[in-house]
């Protein structure tokens, strides 16, 4: 299979915090301030500039496919559960995640960017981890990375880190350390549990211990933040550092990104799900545009194909016709007639031979034939001698039984005087073509001279 | 130059519906002339490779009844080329007496005379010889393969009375017209050209 590698573009990480955008690709890393309005939302000129510096960064050919970018969310606004399902079907768990989206989030499984992963399964439960966030929120981050040349997916940045920890049996807990906020997500059994965002002027370690049981605090943060941080902490906590390259664009959470990327983990993905009702039946317009247009082209081409092919296809058929009607004109002029003549010729031969065999075939021994006289309707007329009647009924007899003949009639029989002999005269007439049984030659009398073989001519 | 008056938006709207009945009576109607233009020449053309399956149907058989000729051919001995009517006749008249000498009988006469035309036959030969009953028969069967278009009409084989152990054969042939047959077969076509 050919690889179409130079349409693609390698993957981009962007870890999308509070105030501020990293960006990191194979061709270098950006940090972009973010300002925010009062709802929260990017402002019109920082969206510009975000676009204008990504697709500059991007680096993207027109021909080339979107790059994809793994884009990791603080936890604002962010919902996360753990619960435990029954064993269901596998096409039956959208339907069941959705239900329990319904009763354990304040907000419609419709109003909501969310995803899950499993924890655990066995026949009877399934333990899995539901993540959400406001679905405007994730929409549009995504404008804007699709309108700066990306095809973004969304996943949350304490998640992310947590490929950062050496797996361990023990629960424990990722501080991320920012300049205002601080993010705590806590872990049990490995798996999600809570993730709780304050203000950074309240990190205390007994603020930690009221948010979290775990016991084992792993922190990251910018340089020297999480160092300073694990010192002043550590004698509270088992505070440990999570060591990340720094650097502009380098955070915990776009190295988490990269390492699961790089293993191919599982990422939480937060999308969009369409309602429940309306799933199966999205028949709007807009959406199928493309292969609405790409059905209408085809069935005009369906339609106008048997017209085309008349209109391109003619002149080659008028050739071939006009070639296949020069060879039947050079048929008929020649062939036809030359096999029309031989047919007749065969067919007014008359079968002489035939008759003759038949004849010398059914012949007594002591007959003799004076004369004989066939014509080509079939008419044959003999004159015989023969010692008594007895032969030319046996003679007769014969005849009538080869089936060669359709009529034998015996015209005169007269007794001759002196010796006991009889001269007689019988007319016969052979059946038509088709009528008349095929007759099969005896072999050649050996030359051995052996005797007569039947079927030899009869005495003259 | 006058200015043109601005129009109202009613007149505009008239105009527009105006150009748009218009639009839609030139795109039927020509459309209907395309389709009606593009219908015809899908029928010729189906027409024609209806034809020309047929007659690529007909070649097959052709080839097969040519070879049915050219055995018929090899069967009588008989070139249809070579057949010309001045000299069919010399030529199976020729034939016949050198088979009759050749099987060992004595030809003791022979005459020609006209064919019908009528059954195509171009001249009728009646010849009358002697010899051993194997070399009459030998002969009858010999005459249809001489190379010539020739069928017995009648034989009369009779015991000679005076040579015992010879018979007399007296048959009559008629050598059949070639050309006319080619003729009378080539004029229904011609006919129905």
């Amino acid at each position: 299979m050919r690889d179409f590698t130079y349409l693609r573009t390698p993957t981009v990480f962007i870890d999308i915090g509070a105030s501020l955008m990293r960006f990191s690709a194979a061709g270098g890393a950006v940090e972009l301030p973010l300002e925010r309005s009062e709802d929260g939302k990017l402002t019109t000129p920082c969206r510009e500039q975000i676009v204008a510096v990504l697709a500059k960064a991007a680096d993207r050919k027109s021909w080339q496919l979107k790059a994809k970018a793994v884009c990791a969310l603080n936890g604002a606004g962010v919902l996360l559960r753990k619960v435990t399902l029954p064993a269901v079907a596998k096409e039956e768990l959208p339907a069941v995640l959705h239900l329990q989206m319904e009763r354990e989030f304040p907000l419609l499984p419709e109003q909501l960017a969310w995803g899950w992963n499993e924890v655990s399964s066995n026949g009877v439960k399934r333990e899995v981890v539901l993540a959400a966030v406001r679905k405007e929120t994730v929409e549009d981050y995504a404008a804007l990375l699709a309108q700066a040349g990306f095809q973004p997916e969304f996943t949350l940045a304490g998640l992310a880190r947590n490929y950062l920890c050496p797996a361990i049996k023990a629960d424990y807990a990722i501080l991320e350390a920012g300049a205002v906020q601080t993010e705590l997500i806590s872990f049990e059994n490995a798996a999600p549990a809570s993730l709780r965002l304050f203000p950074t002027k309240m990190l205390t370690g007994e603020v930690i211990r009221a948010k979290t049981a775990a016991r084992i605090l792993y922190i990251s943060g910018p340089d020297g933040a999480a160092s300073k941080l694990v010192e002043q902490l550590g004698t509270q906590l088992d505070c440990r550092l999570l060591g990340i390259p720094g650097g502009v664009g380098e955070s915990s959470a776009l190295a988490g990104l990269k390492k699961a990327t790089v293993e191919k983990k599982p990422l939480l993905l937060l999308g969009v799900q369409p309602k429940m009702t309306k799933a199966a039946w999205n028949i709007s317009l807009g959406a199928h545009r493309q292969n609405l247009t790409k059905v209408a082209i085809l069935l005009v081409v369906l339609m106008l194909f048997p017209f085309a092919e008349s209109l391109l296809l003619k002149p080659v058929v008028g050739w071939k016709l006009a070639s296949f009607k020069k060879h039947q004109l050079q048929f008929d002029s020649v062939v036809a007639p030359e096999l029309n003549f031989f047919l007749n010729l065969k067919q007014s031969q008359p079968p002489y031979l035939d008759a003759l065999y038949v004849l010398a075939k059914a012949s007594p021994p002591g007959l003799h034939i004076s004369s004989i006289t066939i014509d080509q309707l079939g008419d044959i007329s003999l004159k015989l001698e023969v010692q008594n009647a007895q032969q030319i009924m046996d003679f007769r007899g014969k005849l009538i039984d080869s089936g060669f003949f359709s009529h034998v009639s015996l015209e005169d029989q007269t007794p001759v005087p002196g010796p006991p002999k009889l001269n007689a005269r019988m007319s016969l007439r052979w059946k038509p073509a088709g009528q008349r049984p095929l007759v099969k030659m005896d072999p050649e009398p050996g030359a051995d001279g052996a005797a007569t073989p039947v079927g030899a001519p009869p005495k003259m | 130059m006058i200015p043109m008056r601005t129009l109202s938006d009613r007149e505009k709207r008239t105009v527009r519906y105006g150009a748009i009945g218009v639009a839609i009576y030139l795109a039927l109607f020509g459309g209907v002339r395309i389709v009606k233009f593009l219908n015809q020449r899908r029928a010729d053309y189906v027409q024609a490779v209806t034809e020309t399956s047929l007659l690529k149907s007909g070649v097959r058989s052709d080839t097969e009844q040519a070879a049915i000729v050219q055995k018929m051919m090899d069967d009588f001995q008989i070139d249809p080329g070579t057949l010309s009517t001045n000299s069919v006749v010399a030529g199976a008249s020729a034939a016949i007496q050198k088979a009759i000498l050749s099987g060992g009988m004595v030809l003791t006469s022979i005459r020609e005379s006209p064919g019908r035309s009528s059954h195509k036959e171009i001249a009728t030969i009646q010849f009358q010889g002697t010899g051993k009953v194997a070399g009459i028969i030998s002969l009858v069967h010999r005459l249809p393969l001489l190379g010539y278009p020739i069928v017995i009409d009648s034989v009369q084989i009779t015991a000679d009375p005076l040579q015992p152990g010879m018979v007399k054969l007296m048959a009559t042939v008629f050598v059949l017209d070639y050309q006319q047959w080619i003729n009378e077969w080539k004029k229904p076509e011609a006919s129905h050209a």
